[in-house]
């Protein structure tokens, strides 16, 4: 039973990440955006939740759902903002603003103390349905709970990316002058999709204390950013599967060098190992498989849609052969 | 159709575009040549406003354009293409084309509550694209990446994109350039045709004979200023151009 608890706690926080790593993928992959900020819409998400949740005097003591809502409405306005200010940059320089400001955001939550309680945190916060499941099994339920609203994030994620605004964004990704060229508005498409994966990070931050049933400023350190951008980079970029595969391997390897046995006075180097193995791991993978462990796989339209082509042939000249083709197909 | 008054631009010290004055009109296929920097380049990145221009008026279908956006411009029907074509390397052949189309469906959320109506318009544009592609023979290769393509190909595909927004005028920038020639045949045949079919064109290119086939009237530019304008027979015979261009004294 133990095993069985402490390995879903284990699929609950490869979870947690793999539904970072596909809000990311909208973001960093599809849209090709640099954005090393997530940490920074993660805690907002977090902190939000858990002041509008706790009680009075500290927080507002609303119902856990409407905690949820306004979490994610929070972090959607901040993000707006932030977007607003930095996505008309661009790569090197995108990814270092949005680097600062979820720092910024870090010390933010470190030093306000009579809003975040600072360095100390804020303790034995609520989890959903705690009350209805006794102790032992609740966190198998709420395993379940995190494998849900992974399946939501992905089924999203995924409709979104074979949509017309899916290939637009690949689109901008691709070739931002050339989408320029041909009519589009590009800041606003950044902006919206911006915002909305901040939103989506936002949502997962609610998870995230539910999880960790604490929240402080030290649990959202740029490590998670990285994290998040190693899960996708070794799983796939711009792949929603290999989103959450990497995520998954990634956190599974790294918790598996805790049953590495060693003699106590190691365990600072063991420590420092976790990181080894998942920089180890990114190496091989970009040295064998550039693309991820799985590659982003091209759809045909005619087979999304399924599509039939029912053009009329208009130069005589490519009658015969495409006539042929047709009937090859 | 589309004139550009005294237009001048300078990147710090350097004056790239001076005082330059021309116009297209309705059906025409007008060249811009010169030697490398003279600013054919920075002229067409005005021209469709990815460069805000120094001074001067640009007008298009008798209105003023030069402080609209790119995105207006090409919603009037002003499109441009690139020196070196790429496209979208890493989309197939359709995609590259069906993202054209200004998209209803383009919202964030549309793919789950206006499904049909985006079916619907895809499978229009896609008709359409098919179409486009027949029409340049690159039909075969409809699903494959951009990137796998021939330079020639590309170019070809370049023309086909723009022609998905729906121009009222093309600004081709070196179309022929790295084609060789049995596809650069094909290229004028389907330039010809498009005018035929009532394109305007401004086509800056380096390769003279191919400049001197298909253009009406063509402009010279060197050190960013205008040196001479005619048609092919004048400007072949015009002995600055001779000079600047050709190195001939």
């Amino acid at each position: 039973m133990e095993i069985l608890v402490f390995l879903s706690g284990l699929i609950a926080l490869g979870g947690i990440y793999a539904m970072l790593a596909v809000a990311l993928n909208i973001n960093g992959g599809i849209l090709g955006l640099w954005d090393l900020g997530v940490v920074g819409y993660f805690a907002v998400g977090a902190y939000s939740y858990t002041l509008l949740t706790i009680d009075a005097p500290e927080g507002l003591g609303l119902p856990m759902f409407a905690g949820v809502i306004g979490s994610v409405i929070i972090t959607g306005l901040l993000s707006l903002f932030i977007g607003y200010t930095s996505l008309r940059l661009q790569s090197e320089y995108l990814l270092i603003t949005t680097f600062a400001f979820a720092e910024i955001i870090r010390i933010v939550a470190a030093n306000e103390e009579w809003l975040t309680n600072g360095n100390i945190g804020i303790f034995g916060l609520d989890k959903p349905f705690q009350d209805l499941i006794p102790g032992a099994n609740y966190m198998l339920f709420f395993t379940g709970l995190v494998l849900i609203s992974l399946a939501i994030f992905y089924f999203f994620a995924q409709r979104l990316a074979d949509s017309p605004m899916g290939r637009y964004m690949r689109a901008i990704r691709e070739n931002e002058i050339v989408t320029q060229s041909i009519g589009k508005k590009i800041f606003a498409t950044k902006l919206k999709v911006f915002v909305l994966s901040s939103s989506m990070v936002g949502l997962v931050g609610c998870f995230y204390v539910w999880y960790m049933s604490i929240i402080a400023p030290n649990m959202f350190t740029s490590a998670i950013t990285f994290t998040v951008w190693t899960a996708l980079v070794l799983g796939g970029i711009g792949n929603n599967r290999g989103a959450v595969i990497g995520a998954f391997v990634l956190i599974l390897v790294q918790e598996a060098t805790r049953f590495i046995p060693v003699p106590a006075e190691y365990s600072v180097v063991l420590a420092g190992l976790r990181q080894f193995v998942s920089g180890m791991m990114l190496i091989l993978v970009l040295r064998f498989l550039p693309q991820g462990l799985i590659a982003e796989k091209f759809k045909s339209v005619e087979k999304i849609f399924k599509f039939h082509d029912n053009t009329i042939i208009l130069e005589p000249k490519g009658v015969g052969k495409n006539a042929a083709s047709q009937g090859a197909e | 159709m589309l004139q550009v008054k005294e237009l001048s631009k300078n990147f710090g010290g350097v004056q790239a575009v001076k005082n330059v004055t021309l116009e297209v009109n309705k059906g025409e296929i007008v060249g811009l040549i010169g030697p490398n920097g003279a600013g054919k380049t920075t002229l067409f990145n005005m021209i469709s406003l990815f460069l805000p221009s120094n001074s001067g008026e640009i007008n298009f279908l008798d209105e003023k354009i030069d402080t609209s956006t790119p995105e207006a411009v090409v919603g009037k029907g002003l499109l441009r293409t690139f020196q070196t074509p790429v496209g979208f390397p890493k989309l197939s052949l359709l995609e590259n084309l069906m993202v054209v189309p200004p998209n209803d469906s383009e919202g964030l959320f549309s793919i789950f509550y206006k499904k049909k109506k985006i079916i619907r318009e895809e499978q229009e544009h896609y008709d359409q694209v098919c179409g486009l592609l027949r029409q340049f023979n690159l039909y075969e290769k409809r699903n494959e990446l951009a990137e796998n393509l021939s330079a020639a190909e590309l170019k070809l595909l370049e023309l086909c994109r723009q022609l998905m927004a729906n121009p009222k005028i093309m600004l081709l920038d070196e179309p022929a350039s790295g084609v060789n020639p049995i596809m650069l045949d094909k290229m004028v045949q389907h330039i010809l045709r498009l005018r035929s079919e009532g394109m305007t064109f401004l086509v800056i290119d380096h390769n003279l004979g191919f400049i001197y086939r298909i253009c009406d009237r063509i402009y010279c530019l060197a050190n960013g200023e205008l040196i001479a304008s005619g048609t092919p027979q004048e400007i072949s015979n015009n002995d600055k151009v001779k000079s600047v261009y050709l190195g001939a004294s």
